[in-house]
C-alpha cells in the first residue's frame, strides 16, 4: 500500500537551481540500475577535444557502493583527462584513473562509495575527456559495473551497463572552449594520524580527504619537516596518496598536507609534532612503572624468604 | 518496501514547482511525510562570496531537525562530519553551514538520544548552482530502536523500545512477515510497544520504526531495520571493535576505518575481523557494508 507524502515549500526570488533529494527507507526499486555513458553517440571532428559522462540511473533503489571499468581505444582517441568534480561518489576505493595507458590500453578503472546512500537517475561517477586521433569510429565501453544496495549486505542490483559510441570524421577541429574559472581552493579538511597493529605492520599513517567542487582536486602533497610554513618549493613536499605512512615515527615533525586543485589553488592542512616533552613523560612514566613492578616483585621476594625463615 | 524521494526546482520567478514521488510499505498509521525547503535571496556580495564568472561561492544552507529530547544531532557532508549540535527538550536542532562552493554535495544526518544510542540517517543531496541562502526544516531523523533481545523462542513477544520525538505516533513493523504495532512516545520521547511473533517460522528477521507527529504534520521514514531470530541466532561475524565496521575500535566509523580497510583491499588473507562480508577478502562488498553503518 502506498503512503501519501506531501511536501511544503516557500520560496524567494533567486536565480538558482537547487535540486533536492531526500533518501529514505529501505531499498526498493522496479528494475535494475543502469551505468551508461552520456552522451551516448559523439560525433567529432580529428583532433577535437570532447567530453563524456558516466552515469548512473538508480532505477529508485538506494545504492551505496559502484565499480566499474570505462574501455575507450586507445589507438583512435586520447585520454586529456578525468575529473570526479561533480561526483556524487563520498570516497573513492580507485580513484578513476588510466592505469593502462603506459602500455597502451585504454581503460578507466574507477570504485568508489557514498555513506548515506545515494539514489537518482542522473548521478555523475566520472566524466573522461578525450580528444578524436585520425578518423574512424568506436565504442567507448563499460564493463566489469556492479553497483550494490545500501542495505548493510552490500547486494548486488545487477545493474546494467549501456556502452556510447563515437565517430570521427575529417576536418578542423573547433577552439576549445574555456572550462569556468576557478579561484575557490579545495575544502578545508582535517588529517588524521591513526595507527592499527594490523595496517602498515603497525607503523603510524596519515588519512586525509577533501573535495573541489570546482576544477576538482587534482593530487596531494605531504611535507614532514621541523618547519611549520616550509615553502612552497621545499623539496621535502612529496606527492602521496592516502593513506600514507609517516616517514618520521617518533611524531616529532610538523605534518602538513597540502591539497591542489586541477586550477592550481591549494589547501593546507597540519598536524604539529608531539612536544617532546610529552614524548619523555610518556617514556619517563613508562619506566616508572616498570621499576615499580620490579621493586614490589623483589620486595615481595624477600618478604616471603623471610617469613619462611621465620618459619 | 518504504521509499521516498522529492525534488525541488526553483526558477526564476521565485516559484517553485515540486514533484514527489513516495511509495511505502504498508502501514498502519497514515502519517505524511514533510518537510520545507526556504530559499532566500543571494546575501549581497562582497566578503569572499562571488565567482569570479563561474562558479559561485560562499552558499548557506541551513537545516531544522526534529530530532531526540536533549540528544545530538550530527551532520555529514559528502561522509566527512561537518557540525554536531545539541537538540532542546523538545528534540528541535539546528544548524547552518557558510562558505558551500557551488556543487552538488550528499548531506546526511543522524541523531544520538540521552542514551547515546544512535539513529539511523537521513540522506539529503542537495545540487547548488547560484549563489543562496537555503534552509531545509522539518528533517524528521528516524526513531531509534533497541530490542529487549535479539534472539526469541518461537511465539514469544518481541519488545521493543526506543526514542523519538516527544509525543510522537511510532509505527513498528517487521519487514518479511507484515506485523505491526503501534506506540505513542512520552513526553521525553520515549516510547515502547510489543510484536507478536507467532506467525513467524524460526529464522532471521527484521524489525524498523518511524514516527510521525500527527495528521498533516511532519513524519520521519522507517529507520533502518534491525536482526531478530526466531530460536538460535546466526554465529556472530567477528568485530575488532564495539561494532564490525568499526576496524579501529574507536566507536566511529570513519575515514580512518575506510583506510584500514582500503589497505586490505584485494589484498590476501585479510584479519578475520576485517571481512565483513566473511569471504576471505575485502572487495566492494565490504566497503558497501562499512558505508551502511558509516558515523563520519
Amino acid at each position: 500500500m502506498d503512503k501519501p507524502a506531501t511536501a511544503k515549500f516557500f520560496g524567494g526570488w533567486s536565480a538558482l537551481l537547487m535540486t533536492v533529494f531526500f533518501l529514505w527507507g529501505s531499498p526498493s526499486f522496479a528494475s535494475a540500475p543502469k551505468v551508461f555513458v552520456s552522451p551516448e553517440k559523439t560525433a567529432v571532428v580529428s583532433g577535437q577535444t570532447f567530453s563524456v559522462d558516466v552515469l548512473l540511473d538508480t532505477s529508485g533503489a538506494e545504492i551505496n557502493a559502484i565499480e566499474g571499468k570505462l574501455d575507450f581505444p586507445f589507438d583512435k582517441l586520447e585520454l586529456v583527462g578525468v575529473s570526479s568534480a561533480k561526483t556524487f561518489i563520498s570516497f573513492w576505493v580507485t580513484a578513476p584513473e588510466c592505469r593502462t595507458c603506459q602500455s597502451g590500453k585504454g581503460e578507466i578503472d574507477f570504485a568508489g562509495i557514498v555513506p548515506g546512500g545515494y539514489a537518482g537517475d542522473h548521478g555523475q561517477v566520472l566524466s573522461v575527456e578525450l580528444r578524436a586521433k585520425g578518423e574512424g569510429q568506436g565504442a567507448l565501453g563499460l564493463k566489469e559495473v556492479r553497483v550494490l544496495l545500501n542495505d548493510g549486505k552490500g547486494t548486488d542490483t545487477k545493474a546494467t551497463a549501456v556502452a556510447g559510441s563515437f565517430v570521427t570524421a575529417a576536418g578542423t577541429p573547433p577552439s576549445a572552449v574555456s572550462p569556468p574559472e576557478d579561484t575557490e581552493s579545495p575544502e578545508s579538511f582535517t588529517p588524521v594520524i591513526a595507527q592499527d597493529p594490523q595496517v602498515f605492520d603497525g607503523q603510524l599513517f596519515l588519512v586525509f580527504y577533501t573535495q573541489d567542487k570546482g576544477s576538482g582536486l587534482d593530487h596531494y602533497d605531504v611535507y614532514e619537516g621541523s618547519s611549520a610554513n616550509p615553502a612552497p618549493a621545499d623539496p621535502g613536499w612529496r606527492k602521496v596518496t592516502s593513506p600514507y605512512v609517516l616517514q618520521d615515527q617518533t611524531r616529532g615533525s610538523y605534518v602538513i598536507v597540502r591539497a591542489a586543485d586541477k586550477s592550481g589553488n591549494q589547501t593546507l592542512a597540519t598536524v604539529p609534532p608531539v612536544p617532546r616533552g610529552e614524548h619523555y613523560a610518556t617514556q619517563i612514566l613508562v619506566a616508572a612503572v616498570i621499576f615499580l613492578t620490579v621493586i614490589v616483585i623483589i620486595l615481595s621476594a624477600i618478604i616471603w624468604k623471610i617469613s619462611r625463615k621465620k618459619r | 518496501m518504504p521509499k521516498f524521494s522529492v525534488k525541488i526546482r526553483a526558477f526564476l520567478t521565485g516559484l517553485l514547482v515540486v514533484a514527489a514521488l513516495a511509495s511505502c510499505g504498508s502501514a498502519a498509521l497514515a502519517a505524511q511525510t514533510q518537510f520545507q525547503l526556504r530559499i532566500n535571496p543571494a546575501p549581497p556580495s562582497g566578503g569572499g562570496g562571488g565567482g569570479g564568472g563561474g562558479f559561485y561561492y560562499n552558499n548557506t544552507v541551513s537545516f531544522f531537525f526534529i530530532a531526540f529530547p536533549s540528544g545530538t544531532v550530527t551532520l555529514l557532508k559528502d561522509g566527512q562530519v561537518a557540525n554536531t549540535v545539541g537538540a532542546d527538550s523538545n528534540g528541535r536542532a539546528q544548524m547552518t553551514l557558510t562558505g558551500l562552493t557551488q556543487g552538488t554535495y550528499q548531506f546526511s544526518a543522524y541523531g544520538t538520544d540521552v542514551q547515546g544510542r544512535q539513529s539511523s540517517p537521513v540522506v539529503l543531496t542537495l545540487a547548488v548552482t547560484g549563489g543562496t541562502a537555503a534552509s531545509v526544516s522539518d528533517i524528521f531523523l528516524p526513531p531509534i530502536i533497541a530490542l529487549g533481545t535479539t534472539e526469541l523462542t518461537s511465539g514469544s513477544l518481541l519488545n521493543v523500545t526506543g526514542t523519538t520525538a516527544p509525543h510522537a505516533f511510532v509505527t513498528i513493523s517487521t519487514g518479511e512477515k507484515v506485523v505491526t504495532a503501534l506506540a505513542v512516545a512520552d513526553g521525553s520521547g520515549s516510547y515502547s510497544a510489543r510484536l507478536d511473533t507467532s506467525v513467524f517460522p524460526g529464522g532471521s528477521y527484521s524489525v524498523k520504526a518511524m514516527a510521525a507527529l500527527g495528521d498533516n504534520l511532519p513524519s520521519s521514514s522507517y529507520g533502518y531495520p534491525i536482526s531478530f531470530s526466531i530460536g538460535p541466532a546466526a554465529v556472530p561475524t567477528p568485530k575488532c571493535g564495539k561494532t564490525p565496521t568499526d576496524l579501529n575500535g574507536d566507536g566511529k566509523v570513519n575515514l580512518v576505518d575506510f583506510s584500514i580497510l582500503a589497505y586490505w583491499y584485494k589484498r590476501p588473507t585479510p584479519p578475520p575481523c576485517f571481512d565483513l562480508q566473511v569471504n576471505g577478502k575485502i572487495d566492494l562488498v565490504d566497503f558497501s557494508i562499512m558505508a551502511y553503518h558509516w558515523t563520519g
